[in-house]
């Protein structure tokens, strides 16, 4: 008896996981501003201080995560979508490998750096795509931003 | 007043018709429509993008291709939504629900037609609400003071969080986080550090175009660049003649016009909604007006007359509190607003008459640009239509160099692209626990603003809170804001009880 009890337990939360998977990082994220708030002089209401906007706020968001929380609790079943990981991952990848690159080795090395890593994220890409690409728009980048638009962006640095 | 107008207009066109004006201007709108017809880039990355590029260049001239890439998208995006049923932007969402089902029926030409006139006259309507309506509201606005500003903007906020959202709950939890975020940074009044956290570069705050992109821009591409296939555009021949729609077709979409136009004006001119919302509104407005309602979502051309209208005047009349007031008619005003700022042109009640080339200009862009769409867009559609067919993974990588770029260059910041991979990956949470990042957005842009005027209107009143209730024109927002929570809160009741009766067979609408 007491483990189907539990198994529908498990399911209630594992069929609306998104709701309570938002509800969770909403209020932990609550609970992390208003701490950092605290710390700020609040002042009365006549004389706001620094503190007082960002310590209502903070509070008035975590009533509202549980909010979502009841709100969650009746609604119907909507679970979490399986996350595209690989995408996400060569994305941010690839803005993190541009912003490294860029003041290091110039703005036609980023593109190409980036454009080759970016391409991981679509599995249909293959490699000569990939460095065509990385090319093309590395070109592409250095005639548009620097030639046509006068951006102070160095091409290449060594 | 009619002598007035004239002059303004004199004005106006003496600013609009310079050579580099009527330039970034026309290269605005082709922008805009050719960023419309793309699936999976909005109006709002464009904008953007473009945004740090324009401040070598007068306030004036920025503007009036920013502007023209906002309304031109609003054009462009029924081709997609029309020939391949993928909206252009989510305005153009509901598009697809008649305008798909015509191209398969063998009219795609006249949708497409129907779809650009619509616009036109919507655009049209809208200046003239625009120029009607903005000295009127510029007068009234002249008697508020921070309890009206503050109340206005919660009304904004609201109207953002309910109107738009599934889950009221999640716009308001959204709203307060763009809020928190916006406060990142030195206040103003006490030069104290806030959520600051020791990071030198986040003592300027965090920059909208790294929050805006990586919110907006990112999660778009993460999600769409592993799925989007080579789009199958199949069009075939379209002829000039094959575009007219018959006379009963206009018999039926003319009050559509009329219809779709004053909804967009009413949700364009209200704070924190706009072109996402008019669009949906308008279709079920019309869907409701027609006589026989069972034509909807098999071809019925009300339903691409009317929504185009109204995102097309709702993207004219956001301008009107934009301008007039200082407070963003929607997400991209927003940018605009914050354009401006950064040339040092503030927006408010005196805009007129401090900058009257900057807003007639403007204005009279507005004209040619609309007139200049419909000439570019009916012969271009054929264009438009192949260049859909370019694979999607020969162009994300593309938008991804012009979002770092694009922030780079704002304060040649590596820093800048960082937070852009932070608020790609909140971004992309958001998506998948199904966060809407338009009101954060709102509330980030509108956060420190509104905690001034909170601050002023409380130390004015000695800490008593009723002023923003004893005043009348505070009131009226304040009480605008509980009807729009009220209604919301009470369709969304109607309708968890609607579905529960569903299953016993009734037949409610």
């Amino acid at each position: 008896m007491s483990s189907s009890a539990l198994e529908r337990l498990a399911r209630h939360f594992r069929d609306r996981s998104k709701g309570y998977a938002g509800a969770a990082i909403i209020i932990g994220f609550g609970i992390f501003a208003l701490a950092e708030a605290s710390g700020y002089p609040r002042g009365s209401i006549q004389r706001m201080g620094p503190g007082f906007f960002p310590v209502a706020l903070s509070g008035l968001l975590i009533i509202f995560g549980f909010g979502l929380v009841i709100e969650t609790c009746v609604s119907r079943p909507d679970p979490l979508e399986r996350p595209a990981f690989r995408s996400c991952l060569a994305v941010l990848a690839a803005i993190v490998v541009f912003g490294m690159a860029l003041e290091r080795f110039g703005l036609a090395p980023a593109v190409m750096l980036s454009v080759l890593v970016s391409s991981l994220a679509d599995h249909r890409v293959t490699v000569r795509q990939g460095v065509t690409s990385s090319v093309v728009l590395s070109l592409l980048a250095a005639g548009i931003f620097v030639e046509a638009l006068g951006l102070s962006i160095p091409i290449v640095r060594w | 007043m009619t002598v007035d107008i004239f002059a303004h207009l004199a004005i106006g066109m003496e600013t609009a018709f310079s050579w580099m004006n009527l330039s970034y201007c026309l290269i605005g709108v082709a922008l805009g429509t050719f960023i419309g017809v793309l699936p999976g880039i909005g109006p709002f990355a464009t904008v953007a993008m473009l945004l740090p590029l324009t401040f070598h260049v007068p306030p004036e001239t920025s503007l009036m291709m920013l502007a023209g890439i906002y309304y031109g998208a609003q054009y462009g995006g029924a081709t997609a939504a029309i020939l391949l049923n993928l909206p252009g932007s989510v305005s153009h969402s509901v598009i697809c629900l008649d305008g798909y089902p015509m191209s398969q029926q063998g009219r795609a030409g006249v949708a497409l037609f129907t779809a650009t006139i619509s616009s036109f006259f919507g655009s049209m309507v809208g200046i003239l609400i625009l120029v009607t309506m903005t000295p009127l509201l510029a007068s009234f606005a002249l008697k508020f003071s921070a309890p009206e500003y503050f109340s206005l903007m919660a009304l904004g906020l609201i109207s953002a969080a309910f109107i738009t959202q599934a889950s009221p709950i999640r716009g308001i939890a959204m709203i307060l986080v763009g809020l928190l975020l916006g406060i990142v940074g030195t206040d103003i009044t006490s030069g104290n550090y806030r959520f600051v956290f020791g990071f030198p570069p986040l003592a300027e705050g965090l920059n909208i175009v790294a929050v805006a992109m990586g919110l907006f821009g990112v999660p778009e591409v993460i999600a769409n660049a592993g799925r989007i296939e080579r789009s199958a555009a199949r069009p075939g021949k379209i002829s000039l003649r094959s575009m007219l729609p018959t006379w009963q077709d206009v018999k039926r979409f003319r009050f559509s016009l009329l219809r779709g136009t004053a909804i967009g004006a009413w949700f364009g001119i209200l704070p924190g909604t706009g072109t996402a919302v008019a669009p949906f509104i308008s279709y079920v407005v019309e869907k409701k007006a027609a006589r026989d309602e069972s034509r909807f979502g098999k071809g019925a051309i009300e339903g691409v007359a009317a929504p185009e209208a109204s995102n097309n005047s709702a993207a004219i009349t956001a301008f009107i509190p934009t301008l007039t007031l200082g407070i963003p008619g929607d997400v991209i005003m927003a940018l605009l607003l914050s354009v401006m700022i950064i040339h040092g042109v503030f927006p408010g009640p005196l805009l007129m008459e401090n900058n009257p080339d900057l807003f007639w200009g403007l204005v009279v862009s507005f004209l040619i640009g609309n007139i200049a769409l419909v000439i570019l867009n009916i012969p271009l559609i054929g264009i438009w239509v192949r260049l859909l067919s370019i694979p999607y993974h020969v162009l994300y990588p593309a938008i991804l160099i012009f979002i770092c770029v694009g922030v780079y260059t704002i304060n040649n910041s590596v820093f800048d692209i960082y937070l852009v991979i932070v608020f790609g990956f909140i971004g992309y949470l958001m998506l998948l626990l199904g966060f809407e990042p338009a009101p954060l957005l709102m509330g980030f842009v509108l956060g420190p603003m509104m905690e001034e005027h909170l601050r002023r209107a409380l130390t004015f009143s000695r800490g008593d809170f009723m002023i923003f209730i004893e005043r009348p024109i505070s009131v009226t927002f304040l009480i605008l804001a509980a009807a729009i929570i009220f209604l919301t809160v009470h369709r969304q009741y109607r309708r968890a009880k609607d579905s529960g009766h569903d299953a016993s067979g009734d037949n409610r609408p």
